[in-house]
Order: structure tokens, then sequence, then C-alpha cells
């Protein structure tokens, strides 16, 4: 196993290299000066050239991308050209933002989306059945922008439960230790912050969760629907178990292969789909901190994120793999 | 009953009295409120702040900020761009208008305790334009700047007193004084440069109305009063610029009170905020140009006549009404209304489709010709509703008279870099918002025939307009500049290198309980130390 984890780490390079090529030469051959955007309109020609070779920018490609290797191997990832901080520490203070919502979108994807998929299999064709399957199809369809907005106008604006913009209130000061607020102010034992933060989390994480969950109740559905078919069940039954056991602790184990696989997908979901939730309820997360660098050409922070998502999707995809090998026995890698 | 005599006399007394007691009553004029002290404004910006030192941004979401924590030697009175003593209290220019010695105010201080003085002033100039000060803003490298534009012709200073300073330059500078008024010339204090040195911009000191508390990146910036303000204590105790990029997430952000005044009134929403009593919307004339570049050197619109034609072809008061709700002036002259030497006796080009096709005839297009017009994707201060939407309505109208648009739709960053080029040769849309009410600020960018790759997109280049450019800022007597650029701005309408279409309003959407607040034409916040809060 051991050797199996070090071997797909190992693969990760030349895949992180790969995306890292792509993303670069796409950066660079979209039109759009990032001079330009920097020195603004009042900006001279002169002006324009030479914060041109100030930038770098006006070096081959080649060599760009060569200095720009050389620096991350010396774990340098170079200065945000828009923000002037190093992009290590802009992305180190929008990442565990967006890992916040996108853990607190994931658990509530899992939990709604297993129980909703396995009462629907379990009670297949029946009202509860073709309920489930209508909120599936509305969740599915609803696009995310639109399911943000109208949370905000339900519990946000006409019954204002909950607030809809940012992570916590203006104002409050936070230790940072983990740099997601709802952990610093638990870790800190401000539970007023905590509950505060809680509360300011609980739109964007419903927003985020809304077509996940339906995926996955989905998902879970179709394969709960063909383990509850076999005949290890109807023995199971046959031995007088309980529905509830056989549904529950024999069928869902069997059936959480291919919801496992779903899950991991849906992690890469829920980042991408972060971009827009963040946008919506103005969290400073990582989605919202690439939009603003896409746009500005700020080479860098973009380049940055890239390796960091292309990091997690690597490493996601071998977590899902270890988790098989937990599920099921007979899994081995070598 | 019957009543008695005294019951009636005392009933008409009563009766009188209440009648007398009424009338002076509405006598007696309403007091007006008094300012409400403390309280926290909330103010909506769209993105973080690039950074809070003024010499190295230019950003506007720092800009509206940086109004709050600076001043100028110069300011602009409420309202207007016309320039007001700020941190001088008068000056004398001299030796041809090379020199301008500042009487400066005394008794201020920078946020963080150094005291402001000639000395201070000269140290901060002197870190704009000596590439050997070890503060020398240059040597953050990339960063955005305005020092160019106002220092490139300074030399140096002279201190000739403790609160009296001279500045030099090479040549004269007409706008000078509507430079120093603008937020990216707030006076820095030297200890927040030295200590901080490329830093500065996180570590913001200047004399201003309020102090920098904080900065939380992607969530807030918080600012607390200055209690000592030399222009009058203001009467909050902190205002929250609050980051909100969404739109729809800005504008329910207001309507529940969660920020005062937002900045970004995209015209959709006034429907919305008009309707709402817990709301104000207010509007006034915005520094703007909002217009369709043509390229005059190249292609059909070399003609004057194809040029003249376009403007009469499109319908602009009806585009003004339809598209900015009313909120947009047809313009009549390449200076908005606001800016100083506007001649509001210019004709504009009035909507009249039979004169656009007779044109076009005698240019010899009456079949008309395509095009290909360069569109910007977003919405941007003097178009707040998008380059698409307004595209369309220009394509619409030129189709009346056989011109047929090709849009071509990009982002902004790709549409100003492909405009500003010299081989560009396209219909642009295009537009610029004034930085300081002047008018070579305004125009000179646009039409002058050395900025190609700035604004002029057009490469429009008149012989006599460049020149009467030039000596309008060589002077710095109001009148005669104001000469130059009535000629100027003439010639320019005449030459039509653009479709001039409108100047948009200034516009700023308030909770009711704001008072004082009155929206600069520069778009900044500034003069805030007179805003409160009713409760």
């Amino acid at each position: 196993m051991l050797t199996y984890v070090v071997h797909r780490l190992l693969w990760a390079i030349p895949v992180l290299l790969g995306v890292l090529v792509a993303v670069f030469i796409g950066l660079h051959v979209v039109p759009g000066n990032v001079a330009q955007s920097i020195a603004g309109a009042h900006a001279t020609a002169a002006q324009l050239r030479l914060l041109t070779r100030q930038l770098g920018l006006d070096k081959p490609l080649w060599v760009q991308f060569w200095a720009y290797l050389v620096q991350i191997v010396q774990g340098n990832f170079g200065t945000s050209l828009q923000y002037h901080n190093q992009v290590a520490q802009d992305i180190g203070q929008a990442f565990p933002i967006t890992l916040q919502l996108t853990i607190a979108a994931f658990l509530i994807a899992g939990v709604v989306g297993v129980l909703a998929g396995v009462l629907a299999a379990a009670f297949r064709n029946t009202w509860l059945d073709n309920v489930i399957m209508l909120l599936v199809l509305v969740g599915i369809s609803m696009p995310i922008f639109w399911t943000g907005v109208m949370l905000i106008l339900a519990l946000g604006v006409d019954v204002p439960i909950f607030p809809f913009s940012s992570v916590i209130t203006a104002g409050t000061v936070l230790p940072h230790i983990t740099g997601m607020p709802v952990v610093d102010a638990l870790l800190s034992g401000n539970m007023s912050a905590a509950a505060d933060a809680l509360r300011h989390l609980v739109l964007p994480a419903i927003t985020l969760a809304t077509y996940p969950i339906a995926f996955v109740t989905r998902m879970t559905r179709g394969a709960m629907i063909e383990v509850l078919g076999q005949d290890y069940l109807r023995t199971a039954r046959a031995k007088g178990l309980r529905e509830r056991t056989v549904v529950w602790k024999h069928a869902l184990r069997n059936a959480s292969l291919p919801i496992v696989t779903v899950l991991g997908v849906q992690v890469g979901g829920l980042l991408s789909g972060a971009v827009l939730t963040e946008t919506i309820f103005a969290i400073p997360g990582i989605g919202r901190l690439m939009i603003q660098a896409i746009l500005f050409r700020d080479y860098p922070l973009v380049q940055g994120i890239v390796i960091l998502a292309a990091s997690l999707f690597v490493f996601i995809n071998l977590l899902v793999d270890l988790v098989y090998a937990r599920l099921d026995p007979r899994i081995r890698y070598s | 009953m019957v009543k008695t005599n005294w019951q009636r006399l005392l009933t008409g007394a009563a009766v009188a009295f209440a009648l007398g007691a009424a009338s002076l009553g509405s006598q007696i004029p309403a007091q007006a409120a008094s300012p409400t002290q403390g309280g926290t404004l909330s103010i909506e910006v769209s993105a973080d702040p690039v950074g809070l030192d003024p010499a190295v941004t230019l950003d506007n979401d720092s800009g509206y900020i940086l109004g709050t924590l600076y001043d100028g030697l110069t300011a602009y009175g409420v309202g207007t761009t016309k320039v007001v003593p700020g941190l001088a209290q008068s000056w004398q220019i001299t030796n041809g208008g090379k020199t301008y010695t500042f009487n400066l105010r005394q008794g201020v201080k920078f946020s963080d305790g150094t005291p402001f003085n000639a000395q201070a002033v000269a140290f901060w100039v002197d870190h704009m334009i000596n590439p050997k000060n070890p503060d020398y803003y240059g040597n953050l490298k990339g960063a955005e700047t305005f020092v160019p534009f106002t220092w490139g012709n300074v030399t140096g200073t002279k201190v000739l007193g403790p609160y009296k300073i001279a500045i030099n330059m090479s040549q004269p500078n007409g706008e000078f004084l509507a430079d120093l008024a603008m937020v990216w010339n707030g006076v820095t204090s030297p200890k927040m440069l030295k200590t901080y040195g490329t830093n500065a911009w996180q570590h913001p000191a200047g004399t201003g109305p309020f102090e920098f508390v904080r900065w939380v990146k992607g969530q807030y910036v918080e600012v607390k009063a200055n209690p000592n303000y030399w222009g009058g204590k203001p009467h909050l105790s902190e205002i929250l610029f609050k980051i909100i990029p969404d739109q729809a997430t800005q504008l329910l952000s207001l309507k529940t009170g969660a920020v005062n005044i937002l900045t970004d009134v995209a015209p959709s929403e006034i429907p919305t905020i008009k309707a709402d009593s817990g709301l104000r919307l207010l509007a006034e004339a915005g520094l703007d140009d909002n217009y369709i570049s043509l390229p005059v050197q190249t292609g059909p619109f070399k003609s004057l006549l194809v040029r003249q034609a376009v403007n009469y072809a499109v319908d602009k008061a009806a585009i003004d009404k339809s598209l900015y709700g009313g909120y947009a002036q047809v313009m009549n002259s390449p200076l908005p209304t606001v800016a100083f030497g506007y001649d509001k006796s210019i004709p504009a080009y009035a909507y009249n489709l039979q004169k656009a096709k007779q044109l076009m005839k005698q240019a010899g297009y009456a079949s008309g010709f395509t095009f290909t017009l360069d569109v910007y994707n977003n919405a941007r201060g003097y178009n707040p509703i998008g380059g698409p939407e307004l595209a369309v309505a220009i394509q619409n109208d030129l189709k009346q008279i056989g011109i047929t648009l090709k849009l071509n739709v990009l982002d902004p960053a790709t549409w100003l870099g492909e405009a500003r080029s010299n081989s560009f040769n396209k219909m642009s849309l295009a537009g610029w918002t004034g930085d300081n009410g002047d008018p070579d600020d305004m125009i000179s960018p646009l039409f002058n025939g050395n900025a190609f790759l700035t604004g002029n997109f057009s490469h429009y280049s008149n012989p006599t307009v460049n020149q009467d450019f030039a000596k309008a800022l060589l002077t710095s007597v109001p009148a005669q500049r104001a000469a130059y650029y009535d000629v100027i701005q003439k010639q320019i309408m005449h030459d039509a290198p653009a479709i001039f279409l409108n100047y948009t309003d200034l516009m700023r959407a308030t909770t009711s309980n704001v008072h004082g607040f009155v929206p600069n034409p520069t778009f900044f916040y500034v003069n805030m130390n007179q805003v409160w809060l009713s409760k």
C-alpha cells in the first residue's frame, strides 16, 4: 500500500507540470497586457515599456517559464502583480475560507444526499420516492447564482434570519490559527463569534451544496436499488434481520463504492462552484481571488492557485482510491 | 342647553386662542436637524483596495478609502471640482508659472503623531521625484501610480519657513493645483514612509478626517474618526468599507441596512431604490464622457461627412431615457458639464435621420458599409449599463443609415490592450472619467495627437488642436486656459472623431438615515467629516 501511495504521488509531478505549462501558455497568449492594467489610463508608452521590463514580461516565454519553475522549486511562488503580496500569503489567507465553505457544503451534500438516496431506494415507486426525485430534478436544474440570490431574498431579506455577506460580522477580530473563521473562533473560545461565523456560513453552504445533494441522491438511489435486489439481502431478510439493518448496514455498505466515487468527484465541483458562491456572498476565498487574478492578468497569482487546485485534485483522487480499499477488502493496491 | 353670553364668550376665546396658537406655531421655523454624534457608516465597495499609499495606487477601490485618510495641499469644494485650500491655506504662482509657493496650515498632525510642516512636505515630494531617496516610491516595482502625471515636471522644493515651501518645475503646468487635490496626492507621513518603505501601502498615515484601523483582506477596511481633524471633528465614530463584489448582493445589503451607502448603482436598480422609502438616490452631473471612437485615419471614417452622419443617426436622447433611466445628458462637448471650461452653448448633434442619410450620400456611402465595433463586456464608471447593451442600441441606430456593425465583445484587459495600439483601426466603445476636473486631464488623453497609446483610439490629430492643448497646459492663468479650451472643444465637436453620446450621472444610493453626504464629481469619498447618521 505504501509503495502504491508513493507511486501515485510521484506520478503527480508530471501531471502538475503539464497543468502548469498549459496554464502558463494560456495566460500569456490571451490578449491583454498586465502592464497596461497596472499602469492605468494615463501611462505613456515609455512608462508601459519600463513597467513591462520591470516585470520581466519582455523576455521570451520559455525564459519566463523556466525562471518561474526555478522559483517554485525553491518554494517561492512569486509576488502578486496586483496586490504586491507574496502569492503564498494571499493564497494562504483565501484557501482556508474556501476550505471551510467546501467542507460545510460537502458534509451537507453527503449526509442529506445519501439519506435521501437511501430513502428513495427503500421506498421506490412510492410518493416519497417521487417527491425526492422531483426535488433532485429541481436541484440539478437550478443555477447556483439563482439559488443563492433566492436564499438571500427568502432568509436574508424578507425574513432576515441569516446574514448573507462575508464570513463574519465586520469588526470582529479573530486570531489567525487555521484561517477558517468558525474553527478559529471555537479554538479561541469565542463562542459568540463562532455562532456568528456559523450563521454567515449557512446560506452559502446550502447554496453550494444544492447541486451535489441532488447528484448524490440520484447516484445513491441507483446504487442502492441495484444492491437491494441481490440474493444475499434476501437471505438476510429470511434470517429475520430487520429491514432497517438490511438497508443501512448491509445494502449501503455494498453500495458505497460508487457513492464514494461520486462524493470524490463532487469535491472538484464544489471547488469550482465556490467561485460563484463566493462572489454572491462576498466570501474572500480562492474562487473569488482567482477571478480577480485572471481579469487582471495577475500571472503569478493565477499560476499559484492553479498549482494548489491541481494538487488538491491529485490528493483527493488518491484519497478516494484509498477509501475504496478500506471499504472493499477485495481491492488491493500494489 | 342654551348657552349664556359668558359661555359664548369663553367658547369664542378658546377658539381664538387655538387658532392664534396654531398660526403662531406655523410661523416658528422648523428646527434644522442637528447632526447626531457617533455611529458607524458602512460603505459598499466592490473589490479590495490594492494599497493605501496614494503614491502607489490608482484603482478606484483604493481611492474611495484614501479620500477619508489623507488630505492634499489643495482640495475640492463640497460637491464640486473647484479647487479650494487644503493643507495649504494659500499660495502664490510666480516665475512664469514654474514656482508654486504654499503657505501651510499650522497645528496639524499625521495620524502617527508626526507634525505636518514644510519639512514633511519636502520629504513627501522628494520621495516622489528623487530616485536616490531611499524611500523612493518607484522602489515598489510594478506599482500603479499617478506620480509621473502630477510630478513629472517638478524639479525640487525649497523650504522657506516652518510652514512655507516652494515647489519648482521645469515648465508650467496649468492643472497642477487641480492635481494636488486628487486623492492620489494625499500627503503621507514621512515616518510612515521611512518606517515601512515598500510596505508603506499597508500602514497608511495621513492628516485626513479618519484614521486607519484595520484591513481584513476580502472583507472590509475599517477607519475611525480623527478627533483632532483640522477641518472639524467628524460626526461619525467610524466608517467600514465593506467589500461586496456581486451587484445583487450589494443592493440587498443596502435594503437591509447592512450598508448605508452604495458606491456602485446600476441603472437597472434605480426603480427599486426609488420605490423604497427607506432609501435615497443621489444623482449628480458626472465628470465623465461616454462615446464611441471612430478611426479617422482609415476607411470610411476618414470622411468628416460620414463621422458627422453617424452622430446624427444615433438617437442619444432616446438612449439616455431608455437605457440610462434619464440619468445621463447628451454630450454637446468633449468636456463634461462639471469640468472647468465647459461651454454649454455648443450645439449637440441632435437626432436627425434624414440629415444623416444625406451626409452619407454626399460622402458616397448611400448604401452604407460594414464595420467592426469593439465592445468591453463589463460596466465602467462612465457607462454603468455595460458595453453590450449600449453596443446593441448603437448597432440598431446605425442600421437605419445602412451601416452594419459587427460587435466584437472583449474582456476589459483585452479591449484596452487592442485599442491602445498604433495599428488600431476599429470603432470602439470608449469613455473617460475625469480625475481632477481639469480640461487637460479630461480630453487631452482622448483627443490629443500624442495620445494614440493612451485614450485617443480614433488616432485623431488636428495640429491646431494639438498646439492649443500644449499652450493651455503651459499657462496657469484660468481665463487664458478657458479661452484655449473653448476653441479646442468646438473644433473637436466639429471634427467629430467620435459619436458623442452622453455624460452619465454620478449616482450613489444611501439609506435614509444618512445626512450631510454630498457626492463629489471625482467619484471619491471626500469631506466625509460632514456626514452623520440619524438614529
